[in-house]
């Protein structure tokens, strides 16, 4: 009878003892490393944004960098870009770009403007004619102007006299900034 | 010398339960320090995490910030970039004073140009590459558009230089179609036409057509990644050589 007793306080001891270390785990252990992991894993996010620190300054450096590029680009075009007012009178600083490289300006048609999105085209026809060095001085001054100017098709011919004059036909585009375009 | 046990058998058994008690209270006690001791451990593993935490507080409020700050950036330079790309696709095109130029240093003395004529070749497109081009074109911003519009009629297309004259020596034709192959800024030279033509003082000459495909220019399809010449070498024309 004293033997089974004791059997069954040493049973009741380690259930009691089991039961409590199994208690413990399950609610206070475990919980506890669970939130223990959470926090160290946000501790590792805010040790990667620490790191990622001098990586986003230098892409803040940059972007302000592009964006300065990118806005001086635009200022600079639109600066140079004619209003609407100097495209209606481009013609005449194209003559006189010719006046003053000794060219002479035999027709000037400007063509009807193609309107874009954010831009205007001012499309012309111009034959000018005179000795090689004077076309090539006109060309020069033309392309040199601050507007932006394409020449689509040039033909120079040789003409007059054993062929010392030349004959330039010449198409170009005026590009403006379309008014209606709030850009 | 032997030692006799007169105690009774009760007393033994006593003897030995105290001992067992005593045990059973050691590992009870050894237990429960156990778990005290993972416990404190655990807090104070907790409160030093936690510690870190705060210390990095402000640094992580900081790169929130700032990459609030990348996110506005990147937002402004989208914003900006396209009608920038734009203004920069204007600038493309080749000076034709700078074609003029490379055509005319090379040209020798008994070459007599005839005619130079500079334009663009517009390929055979398929009507389907046209659309797509529209397509993407439509849902772009307005300079995102005009670039798209640009790009299309202007990047497929070849700029060609036909230079027409006569020659009475073949042999520096070829030479002249020679140098002109190795000027960066072209990208093909070919003799298109020859034929013999009587002159008035009755010195054989030929009439020839040479076709020169200029590189494409910069940003386009095929333009070169690197600078062929700088802004201020633009509209550079020999005035001490005149046309022949």
């Amino acid at each position: 009878m004293s033997t089974q007793s004791k059997k069954s306080k040493s049973l009741v001891l380690t259930v009691l003892i089991s039961g409590s270390a199994l208690a413990y785990a399950l609610f206070v252990f475990l919980p506890t490393q669970k939130s223990i992991a959470s926090i160290r894993s946000e501790l590792a996010e805010q040790r990667n944004d620490v790191l990622e620190l001098g990586t986003l300054e230098n892409e803040i450096v940059g972007l302000e960098r592009r964006i300065a590029a990118t806005r001086e680009t635009i200022d600079t075009w639109r600066e140079h870009a004619p209003t609407e007012q100097e495209t209606a009178t481009f013609i005449g600083v194209v003559t006189q770009l010719a006046e003053q490289a000794d060219a002479r300006v035999d027709r000037i048609t400007p063509r009807s403007v193609v309107k874009m999105a954010a831009l205007q085209q001012h499309p012309a026809d111009l034959t000018v004619e005179g000795g090689f060095v004077q076309i090539a001085d006109f060309l020069r001054r033309l392309e040199l102007r601050p507007e932006t100017i394409w020449v689509n098709r040039l033909n120079l011919t040789a003409s007059g006299e054993a062929g010392v004059n030349v004959r330039c036909e010449l198409s170009f585009t005026v590009f403006a900034d379309n008014p209606d375009d709030s850009d | 010398m032997k030692n006799i046990n007169f105690l009774p058998e009760r007393y033994h058994e006593r003897d030995l339960k105290r001992k067992a008690a005593i045990w059973q209270y050691a590992i009870l006690a050894g237990f429960g320090g156990l778990l005290l001791a993972a416990t404190f451990g655990q807090l104070a593993m907790k409160r030093s995490l936690q510690a870190s935490l705060r210390e990095l507080e402000p640094t992580r409020i900081e790169a929130k910030v700032k990459r609030e700050r990348v996110q506005l950036l990147q937002q402004q330079l989208n914003s900006t970039e396209e009608v920038a790309a734009l203004y920069t696709y204007l600038r493309h095109p080749w000076p034709r004073t700078q074609l003029l130029a490379k055509i005319t240093e090379v040209l020798p003395e008994c070459i007599v140009l005839d005619g130079i004529e500079i334009l663009e070749q517009l390929p055979n497109r398929s009507s389907f590459v046209g659309n797509e081009a529209g397509e993407g074109a439509s849902e772009a911003s307005p300079a995102g558009a005009d670039l798209a519009q640009l790009r299309d009629q202007h990047d497929a297309t070849s700029l060609v230089v036909r230079i027409r004259g006569t020659v009475d020596d073949t042999g520096a034709l070829n030479e002249y179609v020679r140098q002109l192959g190795e000027v960066p800024l072209f990208r093909s030279v070919s003799l298109s036409s020859l034929q013999s033509q009587m002159s008035r003082n009755e010195t054989p000459r030929s009439a020839f057509e040479l076709n020169v495909v200029v590189r494409p220019g910069h940003g386009q399809p095929g333009g070169p990644s690197e600078p062929l010449a700088r802004r201020d070498q633009v509209a550079r024309i020999s005035l001490e050589r005149p046309a022949q």
